[in-house]
C-alpha cells in the first residue's frame, strides 16, 4: 500500500517540480514571443485538464467541451469590460460554466443518456451556442458596456489585473506565472481529487456503470458532480483565453477548438492529468513550426502525424513512455507484473 | 420473519418475457440455493431483485418494505449485495482500491477491511496489484470480499465457481460457512454446481424457463442423487 501512494507522490511531485521550475523561470530565459506562446500552451492545457479529467476519471466523453471554454470567455469578457476588473469576472466565469454544466448534466445524467447520445448532446449544445452567438452582431446585443460583436467577436478585453488590485494589469511574464500556478494548483487538486474515495468512486463509474451502483451509490450523481467540475475547469481556461488575447470571437465555441481537446488528450493520453499537457505542448508545438514552412500544407502533415501516433501509440504519447520506462526499470530490477504504474 | 419476499414477479428484456411469477422468501440468517441450467432466468432473478432488470409485475418485500420500484443503489444502500457473473471487479483498481470503493461512507472503513482480509488471507499479499491482474479465483475472492465490505445483510452470489480452481471454490465455501454462522448473513446462492450449492444451501429452489417451479425438502438436500433428479440431471 505505501509503495503504491509513494510512487504516486513521487510521480506528482516530480511534475509539480517541473511547474515550478518552469513558472520560475521561462520568464528569465526567454524572450516576449516565447512567453506568449508557452502562455498559450498554459491555458490550452487547462482547457485540455478539463476533458482529462471528466474522460479519463469519469468515463465521460464530451464532444462539446468548447462550449464551456466558449461561455467562460464570453462571460468573463461580458463582465470585464463591464466592471472594469478581472478578479470577480473570473470567479463569475468558472461560476457561470459550473451552473450551465450542472443544468446540462442534470438532464443528461437523470435523462440516463448512454454514451453515444450524451457525446451527440454535448456536440450539439455547443454547435447551438455556436451558432447564437454568431448571430448577436446587431446593435441589439449589448449587456451593460459590452457588445456581443456576432461574428466580429468581443474587442478590448481588460488584460487580467493582479488579483483584487484593478489597476495593476498584469506584465506578459506576471500572467504567464499567474496561469502557470493556477495550472499547477489545478494539476494537484484533481489529482487529490482522484486519489480520494470520490474519485476511486469515479474511476469504479467509469469501468462499470452498474457494478458500481451494486455498491450503493448513486452514479448519475457522481457523473454530475464530475461534469460541473469539468465544465467550471473549461470555463476557467476560457476566461484565461479572453484575457490572454484580450479578444474572444465565436470560434472558441467552434467544432473546431473541441475536435482539438480531444485529440490533445487522445495524443497525450488519456487517463493521466500529464498527458493532456505533453499533448497541448508537442501538438502545438508542431503546428506552430509547420506553419513556418511552406512546402506542403501543415493541416494535412499534422493530420498524417496525428494518424500514425493514434495508429502506433494507442495509449497516448505519456502512458505509452511512462510505461516504457517502467518496463525497462522492472527488467533491470527483475521485479514483478502487475503493480499499478504510478 | 422473511427478510426477503417475492411475489408473481416478472421480469422482461424488452418484449421477451424471461421471469414468470415467481414467488421465493428468504428467512433471516438463511443460506438459500437457486439451481438450473444455464438460460432459465438464474441471473435475471438476481438482477430483477437488485433492480437492474425492469420487472413487468409483482412485489419485491425486503426488510417488510416493498423495494420494486426503487434503483439499484437505494436497494444496495438498504444492505443487498450481489456479487456477479463474471466477478466484474474494477480491474484498474488495485485490491486495497477495489476493497476501499466497497465501502459507503469512511467510518471504520480500514478496520472492515483488515477484518475481510482475516477471512481471505490469500489478499493481504496483493492488495497493491491491480485487479485485472489477479487469477479468476482471486478475483472472485475479491469480488466477495469487496461485497461483503458494507456489512451487507442480504448477499446474492451468481455462480461464484464459474471458470474457478477446485482449490478457491474449496476456500469460498468454507468462508461462506463461517461467515454466515459469525455474522448471521443471508445468502442466495445462484449457481448450476450441484456439489457446491448441496454443501451449503439449507434450501433449495429450482429453476426452469423462468419458473421456481420446485421447493426441494431440506432432509432431501444431502442427497445428491435426489438434487439431480429434480434437475434432471442425472437422467
Amino acid at each position: 500500500m505505501l509503495s503504491n501512494i509513494s510512487k504516486d507522490w513521487l510521480g506528482v511531485g516530480f511534475v509539480t517540480a517541473i511547474g515550478l521550475a518552469v513558472l520560475i523561470f521561462v520568464p528569465m530565459l526567454f524572450d516576449l514571443f516565447e512567453v506568449l506562446q508557452m502562455t498559450k500552451y498554459v491555458v490550452l492545457s487547462l482547457f485540455a485538464l478539463s476533458l482529462a479529467y471528466i474522460w479519463g476519471f469519469g468515463g465521460i466523453l464530451s464532444f462539446g467541451q468548447a462550449g464551456f471554454f466558449g461561455l467562460g470567455g464570453y462571460t468573463f469578457a461580458v463582465s470585464a469590460i463591464n466592471m472594469g476588473q478581472t478578479t470577480i469576472p473570473f470567479l463569475m466565469a468558472i461560476a457561470m460554466c459550473a451552473l450551465f454544466a450542472a443544468a446540462l448534466g442534470y438532464f443528461m445524467f437523470y435523462g440516463r443518456l448512454n454514451d453515444v447520445y450524451l457525446g451527440v448532446v454535448t456536440l450539439v449544445v455547443t454547435l447551438i451556442l455556436w451558432k447564437l452567438i454568431n448571430h448577436t452582431a446587431g446593435p441589439e446585443f449589448i449587456i451593460g458596456k459590452a457588445r456581443l460583436g456576432g461574428f466580429n467577436g468581443v474587442p478590448s478585453i481588460p488584460i487580467m489585473t493582479l488579483p483584487w488590485q484593478p489597476d495593476m494589469e498584469m506584465e506578459p511574464s506576471q500572467m504567464f506565472q499567474y496561469f502557470m500556478a493556477i495550472l499547477i494548483i489545478v494539476y494537484l487538486l484533481l489529482h487529490f481529487l482522484i486519489k480520494s474515495k470520490f474519485g476511486r468512486v469515479a474511476i469504479s463509474i467509469r469501468e462499470n456503470e452498474i457494478r458500481t451502483s451494486l455498491l450503493g451509490y448513486d452514479v448519475r450523481l457522481y457523473k454530475l458532480w464530475i461534469f460541473t467540475i469539468g465544465g467550471a475547469i473549461g470555463g476557467a481556461a476560457g476566461a484565461m483565453w479572453a484575457t490572454y488575447q484580450t479578444f474572444i470571437d465565436p470560434n472558441a465555441f467552434s467544432l473546431e477548438v473541441s475536435a482539438k481537446c480531444l485529440i490533445w488528450v487522445m495524443a497525450g493520453g488519456v487517463g493521466t492529468l500529464f498527458g493532456p499537457i505533453v499533448g497541448v505542448i508537442a501538438l502545438e508545438y508542431l503546428s506552430l513550426k509547420l506553419g513556418e514552412t511552406s512546402f506542403l500544407n501543415n493541416l494535412i502533415i499534422l493530420g498524417t502525424i496525428l494518424m500514425f501516433l493514434v495508429l502506433l501509440l494507442p495509449k497516448g504519447l505519456f502512458p505509452t513512455f511512462r510505461d516504457l520506462v517502467i518496463k525497462l526499470w522492472q527488467r533491470a530490477r527483475g521485479g514483478t507484473s502487475g503493480e499499478r504504474p504510478s | 420473519m422473511a427478510l426477503l419476499e417475492i411475489h408473481d414477479l416478472r421480469a422482461a428484456y424488452g418484449h421477451v418475457p424471461i421471469l414468470h411469477k415467481i414467488d421465493m422468501h428468504v428467512e433471516q440468517g438463511e443460506f438459500v440455493g437457486v439451481l438450473g441450467h444455464n438460460g432459465m432466468g438464474k441471473t435475471t432473478l438476481l438482477r430483477a431483485i437488485m433492480g437492474f432488470v425492469t420487472t413487468k409485475g409483482g412485489r419485491i418485500v425486503y426488510q417488510d418494505q416493498e423495494i420494486q420500484r426503487l434503483p439499484t443503489y437505494r436497494r444496495a444502500r438498504m444492505g443487498m449485495s450481489l456479487v456477479p457473473q463474471g466477478r466484474e471487479i474494477f480491474p484498474n483498481l488495485t485490491v486495497l482500491e477495489n476493497l476501499t470503493v466497497g465501502i459507503l461512507g469512511k467510518k471504520g472503513s480500514l478496520d472492515r477491511i483488515d477484518e475481510m482480509l482475516e477471512y481471505f488471507p490469500r489478499l493481504r499479499p496483493l492488495l497493491d496489484r491491480r485487479g485485472g491482474a489477479l487469477s479468476g479465483g482471486e478475483q472472485q475472492i475479491l469480488a466477495i470480499a469487496r461485497c461483503l465490505c458494507n456489512h451487507p445483510s442480504l448477499i446474492l452470489l451468481d455462480e461464484p465457481t464459474e471458470g474457478v480452481q477446485p482449490s478457491i471454490i474449496h476456500e469460498i465455501s468454507e468462508v461462506l460457512q463461517k461467515l454466515q454462522g459469525q455474522q448471521n448473513l443471508t445468502i442466495v446462492l445462484v449457481e448450476q454446481n450441484l456439489e457446491f450449492i448441496v454443501g451449503l444451501a439449507s434450501r433449495i429452489y429450482t429453476i426452469s424457463r423462468g419458473v421456481l417451479d420446485t421447493e426441494i425438502p431440506i432432509d432431501e438436500i444431502k442427497d445428491s442423487a435426489m438434487v439431480a433428479e429434480y434437475l434432471g440431471f442425472g437422467a
